[in-house]
């Protein structure tokens, strides 16, 4: 099936999962709505128990029980992940969709040679590969990952390799089969800062060579303010402003995306207090209703206690809010 | 300034991990084997000095042995060579009365704070063990004692029978730096202490640790991976490479003009916030493994501008201005 | 700024945190609302007060002599005495009545494993503790005892230990304190070395509190999941081993009761049709042992970190 070159590579309307626990369906994600385009890079940020990763599991479809994916549609090129059978969902992941994790380890198994495992992924999803031109893409994808004399280290253990090269064969696992999206959740949180800068330039090459539709969820405003091209920003399960990284980040219109910025200590002058953003994120059972932060806000009105949409408030930008910070900072 | 020696000095530290060889590696050496002990130098004749009142940074990578320098100074470890001193006195590691009064002076908190707590433990008993055993104020007060230390940083006292599984993260860490508190150290050593944490609640939690500094005069040694962190709260950094210290000096000239090739190379992969769009082009090549470290300086496999002299020999910390130092060939030319 | 109040989170916004509950009684909690578990402790619950409340509900203190009379002996299940009391269980070659037996016997059974289980655990664990904290060679002669001991079967050692001291409760008691402390060893010193390298344990240093203190009050606490759950298999173990040492004719006195050998003595009977002078002392005993396996197992799981929160 090929997709006119407009459509966007994911198109996720309206997601929900929730969880179901001992006091009824408790709400991870609510109404999530995001698009990624060919070769774009999009952040997704939050902090925990924002959802992000609950939300990046759930377009992959690796949702399970007490958990599950309750409304919404996840376009993959114009299929809906949701709808298709379990044979169609188990043939485009590994090939048009493939995830990376915080801990390579969970790609990674640790009784199988690096070479077992990304031939194996390759024929799970094209039989025809001969052995050789198999081998031989894997050292490809290796090189491209920057995983110095790649022949040799196929032949070897993960336990063998480096946290930052772990990661990097992750993620050359993630494109054997060039998938058109990879989601990325949390990838570099645990590494070195100059080892994490080599994964970042890794992925951004590749994302230009092959045009790899990429989601990059973190924590880390800063990483993102330097890779990406468009942000969602997460808060209690749900998108509370949106748009360029430019916009957000030098205009953001939510009050939770401006407390966030200004908490970075970066932006702050060394020395004096540091912009702190009130209170704690309440546990997923006790959000309050309407907007979510209203709690640790500093503009909320009564307002704020019903449910708020997710306005187009400047062009290209929006934001979970009725008090949005329209003002120039 | 008062001659008075600074708080901790850490005169020419080095910490070694062999591991021994057993009974069967033992034979084959005697047989001719080429076998040998493996030593890893996770500190390597370091030495600093924290001064009254001081925030001292401390950054580096994985294996760049901050974290075994904390342990040393905190008085957890002890070195294979050199010394640690607080207030000119050398941190013995007896059980001598001593020993015991300046262990409490030099205080720890840990990076995970789930771990650092005893999950059998109330937070009660957390906070206050150390203090009422060590009689740091007579015994009658040892209560208002501890309710006061938790105000202090921002916890309710009526808390104290719970467990800590039932906090959140940055109230875990408070409690951390409560029992560091509630035993009056005079410096506290941050391990990592906000990196678990959320960047809202890691502000907080900042925060606390200047105001802290203000209110109580404490002197700290901040180790951190994250050199925002570390450019907000202190006056002076050090920078380690596998073992060693790279460069050191007031945080703002180690900032606007690093000199040491890492930490050039450290400045400018931080992510920041105001960077867009960026093209990275990163230094290449892996952090070395401790067991197995270049020779000459350990940085040169990785250093743009690395020559044949830096192969050979070890670059030792050259004092470049009034307080800034750096270990780089580079700066005899 | 609009014009509308600035408003703040009142208490009923949010419900309120449930209060807290220690870990032991979180534990017991989830213990009674496991089923499997729930029939172990009535099993043993019902088996328990029936065996200590022994000497005041059997019909006969069967080891009584006086209250025997040979002319009763292999009577069925339901058959009556000479005085008129019904022997419900029947009796065994001696003219016991084996209801009053084998409540005497469980009795008998549970003091001994119990008693010999905890004093196990009190030595084995110290043992173990100690061991783990200090490391080195120390830890590696006890360990090496500790394998010389488990690598011979439980049952040889108190067979040559019960030859030398001869027989009785105390006697017996030793023989399984000696056969059991090192499973309690081990298990403990294992948990004890992970506990040792958690940041708690530093912090404790780093307060400068005593090593005893540290081993018995920080370090210990932790350990107890593994080993509750060891101490629970090891009593039924215990009373098993009495059982088998009884029926092998060394164990407890003849004079003591036990259901061992209540067993032993109808083996021989077993085939000739007075199957009950055997088979209700080996229901009692497997009841017993089934129900303390059962809460094991659920203890087990519970206690499993892994499969927590």
């Amino acid at each position: 099936m090929v997709a006119p070159a407009s459509m966007p590579t994911l198109e996720v309307e309206g997601l929900e999962t929730r969880f179901i626990t001992r006091r009824g369906p408790v709400p991870a994600i609510r109404d999530i709505s995001l698009t990624v385009n060919k070769g774009e890079i999009v952040g997704l940020v939050g902090e925990s128990g924002s959802g992000k990763s609950v939300t990046g599991l759930s377009i992959m479809g690796l949702i399970e029980a007490p958990g599950e994916v309750s409304a919404g549609k996840v376009l993959l090129n114009g299929e809906d992940l949701r709808k298709v059978s379990r044979r169609r969902l188990r043939q485009l992941r590994g090939d048009r969709i493939a995830m990376v994790f915080q801990d390579p380890m969970m790609t990674l198994n640790p009784v199988l040679r690096i070479r077992t495992q990304m031939v194996e992924a390759i024929h799970a999803h094209d039989q025809s590969v001969g052995a050789e031109a198999a081998r031989q893409r894997c050292r490809d994808a290796l090189a491209q990952v920057g995983i110095p004399s790649p022949e040799e280290r196929l032949d070897a253990y993960p336990h063998q390799f480096s946290g930052g090269m772990r990661q990097r064969v992750a993620i050359a696992i993630a494109l054997l089969n060039r998938p058109d999206l990879i989601i990325a959740d949390e990838p570099t949180t645990a590494l070195d800062v100059t080892i994490q800068a080599q994964i970042l330039a890794v992925v951004q090459s590749l994302c230009r060579e092959h045009g790899t539709a990429l989601i990059w969820i973190t924590h880390d405003l800063s990483v993102v303010a330097g890779l990406a091209e468009r942000i969602y920003v997460m808060y209690g399960g749900c998108v509370v402003e949106q748009g360029g990284v430019d916009a957000v980040l030098d205009r953001p219109l939510h009050p939770y995306t401006d407390g966030l910025i200004r908490s970075v200590p970066w932006h702050n002058e060394p020395g004096r207090p540091l912009n702190q953003i009130r209170g704690m994120v309440p546990p997923l059972d006790r959000m309050p209703k309407g907007c979510r932060f209203w709690p640790r806000c500093d503009r909320a009105t009564e307002g704020c206690r019903a449910p708020v949409a997710l306005d187009e408030i400047r062009t290209g930008q929006r934001a979970r809010c009725i008090h949005p910070l329209v003002e120039s900072r | 300034m008062s001659e008075q020696p600074p708080v901790i000095e850490v005169c020419h530290v080095s910490r070694r991990f062999s591991r021994r060889l057993d009974l069967v590696q033992r034979v084959a050496r005697r047989l001719g084997a080429r076998v040998h002990e493996r030593t890893v130098h996770a500190v390597d004749d370091v030495s600093l000095t924290i001064g009254e009142g001081e925030a001292v940074g401390l950054v580096g990578e994985s294996g760049c042995g901050k974290s075994t320098l904390g342990r040393l100074v905190a008085g957890i470890d002890t070195p294979s060579a050199g010394e640690v001193r607080f207030r000119g006195q050398p941190v013995a590691q007896d059980d001598s009365e001593a020993a015991r009064r300046t262990a409490l002076k030099i205080q720890m908190i840990f990076q995970d704070p789930l771990d650092s707590l005893n999950p059998r433990h109330r937070m009660g008993r957390i906070v206050g063990e150390g203090a009422r055993y060590h009689r740091v104020v007579p015994s009658g007060e040892i209560d208002s004692h501890v309710d006061t230390v938790l105000e202090q940083v921002g916890l309710d006292p009526s808390m104290k029978s719970r467990f800590p599984h039932q906090f959140s993260g940055g109230q875990r860490q408070r409690i951390g730096i409560a029992r560091a508190l509630a035993v009056r150290p005079e410096v506290v050593v941050c391990d990592e202490s906000v990196a678990s944490l959320d960047v809202s609640i890691q502000a907080q939690i900042i925060n606390l640790f200047m105001r802290l500094r203000a209110e109580l005069g404490l002197a700290y040694l901040f180790i951190s991976h994250d050199i925002g962190v570390v450019r907000h709260i202190a006056d002076r950094v050090v920078v380690m490479y596998l073992g060693r210290v790279v460069e050191e000096g007031p945080t703002k000239t180690l900032f606007d003009a690093p000199n040491h090739p890492y930490t050039q190379a450290l400045m400018s992969e931080v992510p920041r916030l105001d960077n867009r769009h960026v093209d990275f082009n990163p230094i290449t090549g892996e952090i070395p493994s401790p067991l197995d470290p270049p020779s000459g300086c350990h940085f040169h496999p990785r250093c743009p501008h690395a020559h044949e002299r830096c192969r050979m020999e070890v670059p030792r910390l050259k004092r470049l201005a009034d307080g800034r130092f750096s270990a780089c060939h580079l700066n005899d030319a | 700024m609009t014009d509308a109040a600035l408003i703040l989170p009142e208490e009923d916004d949010l419900p309120p945190p449930p209060p807290p509950r220690s870990p032991g009684r979180e534990l017991l909690i989830e213990l009674f609302r496991d089923k499997l578990a729930l029939t172990g402790i009535l099993i043993v619950w019902v088996l328990a007060v029936l065996a200590f409340l022994a000497p005041l509900i059997a019909p006969q203190d069967p080891y009584d002599l006086m209250q025997i009379d040979f002319m009763d002996s292999r009577l069925p299940p339901g058959a009556e005495s000479m005085t008129g009391m019904t022997f419900w269980l029947g009796t065994d070659d001696q003219g016991r009545d084996l209801f009053s037996a084998i409540l005497y016997g469980l009795r008998t059974s549970i003091e001994v494993g119990i008693l010999s289980a905890a004093i196990a655990l009190v030595i084995g664990a110290s043992i173990g503790l100690v061991s783990a904290y200090a490391g080195g060679r120390t830890d590696a002669l006890l360990m090496r005892i500790v394998d010389l001991q488990l690598s011979f079967p439980a049952i040889l050692i108190a067979l040559i230990l019960l030859a030398i001291l001869g027989q009785g409760v105390d006697k017996i008691i030793i023989a399984l304190v000696v056969t059991q402390w090192a499973y309690y060893a081990r298990t403990v010193r294992g948990s004890a070395l992970v506990e040792r390298r958690r940041a708690y344990v530093d912090a404790a240093r780093c307060q400068a509190l005593p090593k005893r203190r540290i081993i018995f009050g920080h370090i210990l606490p932790n350990c107890l999941p593994p080993l509750i759950v060891v101490a629970t298999m090891r009593v039924a173990y215990a009373i098993m081993l009495e059982a088998t040492l009884s029926f092998l004719g060394i164990g407890l006195p003849v004079t003591e009761p036990s259901l061992g050998l209540l067993i032993s003595n109808g083996y021989t009977y077993l085939l000739s049709g007075d199957y009950w002078i055997s088979v209700f002392p080996g229901i009692a005993l497997v009841l017993l042992i089934i129900g303390i396996n059962l809460i094991g197992d659920t203890l087990r799981d519970l206690l499993n970190p892994r499969l927590r929160r």
